[in-house]
């Protein structure tokens, strides 16, 4: 095989260090088949997410991050190519072009054929645990990391992984699924000796063109052969430094423990376009900031500093290389300082919202705690990722940002974050905040980008794990509306939609002038002889036809304020022309006129009224129909 | 019930009224004008004869001096006494301003011996701080004593109003006016008063100056809705659903209260319950033609069933006005 | 309680301080706490004299009577040197009633219903059951001559005579007040309430403005002579 590459001279590792991948049936790796990258989409927020939180995770103080990109060519690739057991690694590479997954290797080998250059990124972690534990047997960083795949064993309780998957990131984005590992341990088994190298390839199972079938993966390291079969285990101490030395992933003493990785031809799997190392090494900068802010720039005393490299040189990320973040960020930074509402572009209001988290299986006792929801009021220039929330607990990684846009259209404009469990108050964690922690890291799936009933809940928790989730959720939209819509003032005017339903203050609809139906004019009275004498006239104007119409006359006492006082009774009361019927009945004087359609005078007198010079009388008519 | 308002809606009604003293009197006789003006030391401002309304609520005098001139035409002297009083009438003309806001009346009595030709002059001094609202300017001639002999027709009694003249008014505040005309509706959070009913979400409080609906500011969802400006989408259904819920309780309450409120000569109890009366009663009594008529119409059936006798009227009216079933029914259409 | 200013309350206050429990004397309102429903008054007074006669009034007339009047409305009208035009701000004297001396408006009127109650807090108006401080603080106003206080006494002391004189017309003229209180001091006086009512009906005939209180009283004779 090592023919194909003809042009390049290839100097072994040594002669026990090689690739030895699986054979079928499967070893004791605890997986099969296909790498679990397909689980959940892999783009570069993914990847430094997990690398980022991995490192985050094992930290044993002030933990550094350094992602190092660059380009081996020339010489330099075939160095780098001998120092990997390439020839081995090729062969198993060539039959893996068959399986699923095995187009985008055909592609990347016969690039690195054309091109004869390969990118690497390196990620160093610093003062960080390191990949400890036994080859073989126990649970432990190392056989979680590089061995094993399905479980997680962290460092601690608040780790940012539940799943050991997330590390399955790592060979997506190597175009040969081949990463290498090289760590500086922080606690050595019996004949451990730092550092530790080890390679790890993820390929789909293949069988070799000399009928040899295999599992998929293969392990680089030092090839051991007993009884329990053959097997690459790590390369230890000056020999696992000379290879990491050919590889370019040496580790400098002020690096201390950690592990530095290598990912063997990286490339972001999302795109097909190739990308220069400068757009990458931006798109890790932002990224890490996006996803780590609260670790890097929010929590007290969990400094985590992280750098990107470029051939051109480095600086570790600032909070400006993911401005959209920074509202986030100082939402957060003022969760001390709060206002009691949104009313400036900045303020920032906090509320604790309670929440209950049910027991541990079997046995345990729910527990009652809150969590911080701070709210600020964005600028108008802010204008990304506004009406967002950013939620993170413990390890200070965003586990996503949620949408709340849609919460009011009257809202203000607003940057959320919601702070739990060990970050609620990281001055001081309660006894409650820890279990809410271990709560949520429970219930975040592989991607850790959402809190929500996964079976490691289920399988953990007591009943009830869905309902403090939902719960959770819907009180922290509660608060945030109430704090986001503004808040009427004491007194602060109502719906103006509603407003307009009542239009008080108008005289109605004016309504179509409806004429009147009868003309009443020339009233006239007159006080003489102890009587009042009145006429006037009325004729129907608006008369259906055919309608008889009737006309009532009375007369009363009106006082200073205009208000009816007595009536004064009607005596007599006659009409021109005279009309069929005149009745007066109360005091009251009525026409019948019948069908009379022309003008009708009316002429009348009152009862005798001794006292009749000193008041005033109203004298009225009403005609009408029906 | 149903056939007595059938009745009562095919009728056709118009109704008049016309006041008499039993003497001779002329309501309009005496002509009135306010010449001129002065704000505190300010020039002196000319207005134009016929002038019925003064405008000086933009100003905040402090002083305001009026020039105002009556005229008493011999003719309505001649006409209001007997010829025995005609050459030295017993009347006094009084140039009157009232201010109904502060009860304020102010009073010139000029002697009409004392009147050389047929019109007076006089000048009115005034302070801000005595008047709020409108002022009414009028004149009226009165007599000054009882008449030794009573004459038929004439009036003989001291301080009878034998003429008058129309009233010049005067605007020292703006007009109160409700914002744009409508309901005032505020925000409160019903929770922080004990004034509300717990679980309610509007309340309405007639029974004062301006009715006020207050909505429960507690729950932003709700307020989401009421807020919301849109005029497709099922939260824009809903709102106008809700918005009837209230709007019928709303004019029921504000129609019962001005109902129960108005008195037979147009006088409310609050100002606000005239407006909703001009509203009501044209629906109401549809076929009658004036307002005055329709008010009368309202006391005499409240005297005849009562208050309670409105409810069962009303309902039908508030439901159709808030256009309910509508508003339904596009409701149902939004949910498919 | 000094420094105590006279501010105004909103009307939009009503829904929130004339609960039940106020409106029956079980809760009072500190300054403070009606704050948020206040306004400036149009004149900065300092209530302290106010608040002195309100107690004085407290402490001397018998509760539930016209004598709480009688007494009442001249030392309020003393204590309270403000502008008609202030005066005519229903706001103050229902910041008057609710937040300064709500015991005045109850020592006067016992509370039987809770709405009649409420009107003696908030109505604006000359009625019986408007706002009791007011009311009585415009009547003061209207009858009084300069310092003299007598006629406002002497009116308020027939209860009935001033419910019915002050909610008409004529009641804003003093010379006809002036004539009602001297016609009826006389041992002899008819009932009051049939005769306010001929008399108005007769005032409608007049210029208010010109009866002087001889000829008021001549009126009245005159009514009453042909009433019996």
């Amino acid at each position: 095989m090592a023919a194909n590459r003809g042009t390049i001279a290839l100097v072994p590792p040594g002669p026990e260090i090689d690739w030895v991948f699986d054979p079928l049936p499967p070893s004791r790796g605890r997986r099969g088949g296909e790498p679990a990258g397909h689980a959940f989409r892999h783009h570069i927020d993914a990847f430094v997410r997990e690398v980022v939180q991995n490192a985050n995770d094992q930290r044993l103080g002030d933990a550094e991050v350094h992602f190092r990109l660059r380009t081996v060519a020339g010489a330099a690739l075939e160095d780098f190519l001998g120092a990997l057991a390439w020839p081995t690694l090729e062969a198993h590479l060539r039959a893996a072009v068959k399986s699923p997954s095995g187009r985008a290797i055909a592609d990347a080998l016969s690039a690195l054929q054309e091109h004869e250059e390969l990118t690497l990124l390196q990620i160093e972690d610093r003062n960080t645990v390191g990949l400890v534990g036994d080859e073989l047997e126990g649970e432990s960083n190392f056989r979680a990391l590089a061995r094993d795949v399905l479980f997680s064993h962290k460092q601690d309780d608040t780790a940012g992984g539940s799943y050991g998957l997330g590390k399955s990131v790592l060979w997506t984005f190597s175009e040969f699924r081949t990463v290498v590992f090289h760590s500086v341990l922080s606690k050595h088994e019996r004949g451990q000796v730092s550092p530790r190298l080890i390679g790890r390839a993820e390929l789909g199972s293949h069988t070799l063109p000399n009928g040899d079938g295999f599992q998929g993966p293969g392990w680089f390291g030092r090839v051991v052969e007993d009884d329990r079969g053959r097997r690459a285990e790590s390369v230890w101490g000056v020999a696992a430094r000379q290879i990491a030395a050919k590889l370019g992933i040496d580790r400098r003493d002020e690096a201390g423990t950690g592990t530095s990785i290598l990912v063997v031809g990286f490339r972001d799997p999302t795109t097909d376009e190739a990308q220069s190392i400068t757009v990458l090494s931006e798109a890790f900068r932002s990224a890490t900031v996006r996803h780590f802010w609260p670790a890097l720039f929010g929590i007290p005393g969990r400094p985590l500093v992280v750098w990107v490299a470029t051939p051109d040189g480095g600086s570790p990320v600032r909070m400006r290389d993911a401005p959209e973040c920074e509202p986030f960020q100082q939402c957060y930074a003022q969760r001390a300082d709060a206002t009691d509402r949104l009313e400036r572009p900045g303020d920032v209001v906090v509320r604790e919202i309670p929440v209950e988290v049910p027991g541990l299986r079997p046995k345990g006792k729910a527990v009652r705690g809150s969590v911080r929801l701070c709210v600020r009021h964005a600028a108008d220039a802010e204008t990304r990722l506004q009406g967002h929330i950013a939620l993170f607990r413990g390890p200070g990684m965003v586990v996503t940002y949620r949408d709340k846009r849609r919460i009011a259209l009257a809202a203000r404009p607003f940057h959320a974050v919601l702070a739990c469990g060990l970050a609620r108050a990281p001055e001081a964690p309660t006894e409650a905040d820890r279990a809410i922690d271990a709560f949520l890291r429970a219930a975040e799936p592989p991607g850790h980008d959402a809190w929500h009933p996964t079976d490691n809940l289920r399988q953990r928790y007591q009943r009830g794990f869905r309902k403090a989730i939902d719960d959770l959720f819907r009180a922290v939209d509660k608060a945030l509306r109430e704090i986001v819509v503004p808040s009427p003032r004491h007194g602060a005017p109502g719906p103006d939609l509603l407003r307009r339903r009542f239009p008080v203050g108008r005289s109605g609809t004016p309504p179509r002038p409806e004429p009147p139906v009868f003309t009443i004019r020339d009233l006239e009275g007159r006080f003489g002889a102890g009587r009042w004498h009145f006429t006037g006239t009325i004729s129907p104007e608006n008369l259906p036809d055919g309608a008889k119409w009737r006309c009532t006359v009375r007369l009363f006492e009106v006082d200073a304020d205009g208000k009816e006082v007595a009536p004064i009774p009607i005596e007599t009361f006659e009409t021109d022309p005279a009309a069929a019927a005149v009745h007066i009945d109360d005091g009251r004087a009525t026409v019948d006129a019948g069908k009379h359609r022309s003008v009708l005078h009316f002429a009348g007198t009152s009862n005798p009224l001794p006292a009749g010079d000193r008041i005033t009388v109203a004298l009225e008519v009403e005609g009408h129909h029906g | 019930m149903a056939e007595v308002r059938r009745k009562r809606a095919r009728r056709g009604r118009t109704v008049r009224r016309a006041r008499f003293v039993p003497f001779r009197h002329r309501d309009r006789g005496l002509a009135i004008d306010v010449l001129r003006f002065e704000l505190d030391d300010g020039p002196s401002r000319d207005i134009a004869s016929g002038t019925t309304t003064l405008d000086l609520s933009a100003h905040r005098f402090r002083r305001l001096s009026l020039d105002v001139e009556v005229r008493v035409p011999r003719t309505v002297v001649s006409y209001v006494l007997p010829e025995t009083e005609r050459s030295a009438p017993p009347l006094a003309l009084l140039v009157v301003l009232a201010c109904p806001s502060t009860r304020l009346r102010r009073v010139r009595r000029i002697p009409l011996e004392t009147l050389a030709e047929e019109t007076a002059s006089v000048r009115l001094e005034l302070l801000r701080s005595e008047l709020r609202g409108e002022v009414e300017i009028s004149a009226v001639l009165a007599r000054i004593r009882n008449a030794a002999i009573a004459a038929p027709g004439y009036a003989a009694h001291a301080a009878a109003k034998v003429a008058g003249s129309a009233s010049i008014d005067l605007l020292v505040d703006p007009p109160v006016r409700r914002a744009g005309g409508y309901l005032e509706i505020r925000y409160e959070s019903f929770s922080k008063s004990p004034s509300f009913e717990p679980g309610t979400l509007y309340r309405l409080d007639c029974e004062t100056d301006t009715p006020i609906l207050f909505i429960d500011a507690d729950d932003a969802a709700v307020r989401q809705i009421l807020d919301s400006r849109g005029r497709r989408g099922l939260v824009a259904r809903a709102r106008e659903v809700v918005f009837d819920a209230i709007g019928q309780v709303v004019w029921l309450r504000l129609y019962m209260s001005a109902i129960a409120g108005a008195d037979e000569d147009g006088t409310c109890a609050y100002g606000w319950q005239d407006g909703v009366l001009r509203r009501l009663l044209p629906k109401l009594y549809p076929d009658l033609s004036d307002h005055a008529s329709r008010l009368e119409q309202l006391c005499a059936d409240r005297a005849d069933g009562g208050l309670e006798s409105f409810v069962e009227r009303l309902e039908a009216l508030v439901q159709t006005e808030v256009r309910l079933s509508d508003h339904v029914r596009a409701v149902a259409k939004e949910l498919g | 309680m000094s420094g105590l200013r006279l501010a105004r309350l909103v009307p939009e206050a009503r829904a929130f301080v004339l609960t039940p429990e106020f409106v029956r004397g079980e809760r009072a309102y500190d300054p403070d706490e009606l704050a948020q429903w206040c306004d400036d008054a149009d004149e900065d007074v300092d209530l302290e004299p106010f608040v002195a006669s309100v107690e004085e009034v407290l402490a001397s007339a018998e509760p539930g009577t016209a004598k709480v009047d009688a007494l009442a409305a001249p030392k309020i009208h003393r204590a309270l040197p403000i502008s008609r035009r202030t005066a005519a701000d229903p706001g103050i004297w229902r910041f008057l009633a609710v937040g300064v001396a709500p015991g005045l408006v109850r020592h006067r009127w016992p509370v039987r219903t809770l709405a009649t109650t409420r009107r003696r807090f908030w109505a604006p108006g000359m009625r019986h059951d408007s706002n009791t401080i007011g009311r009585l603080w415009w009547i003061a106003e209207l009858t009084r001559n300069g310092d003299d206080y007598g006629l406002t006494r002497s009116v308020l002391e027939s209860s009935n005579l001033a419910t019915l004189l002050f909610v008409r017309r004529i009641g804003h003229h003093r010379p006809i007040v002036a004539g009602f209180v001297r016609f009826f001091a006389r041992a002899d006086a008819p009932a009051v309430e049939p005769l306010v009512a001929r008399f108005s009906a007769v005032a409608s005939t007049c210029a208010l403005d010109a009866l002087d209180a001889d000829t008021v009283v001549a009126i009245l004779s005159d009514l009453a002579f042909a009433g019996r």
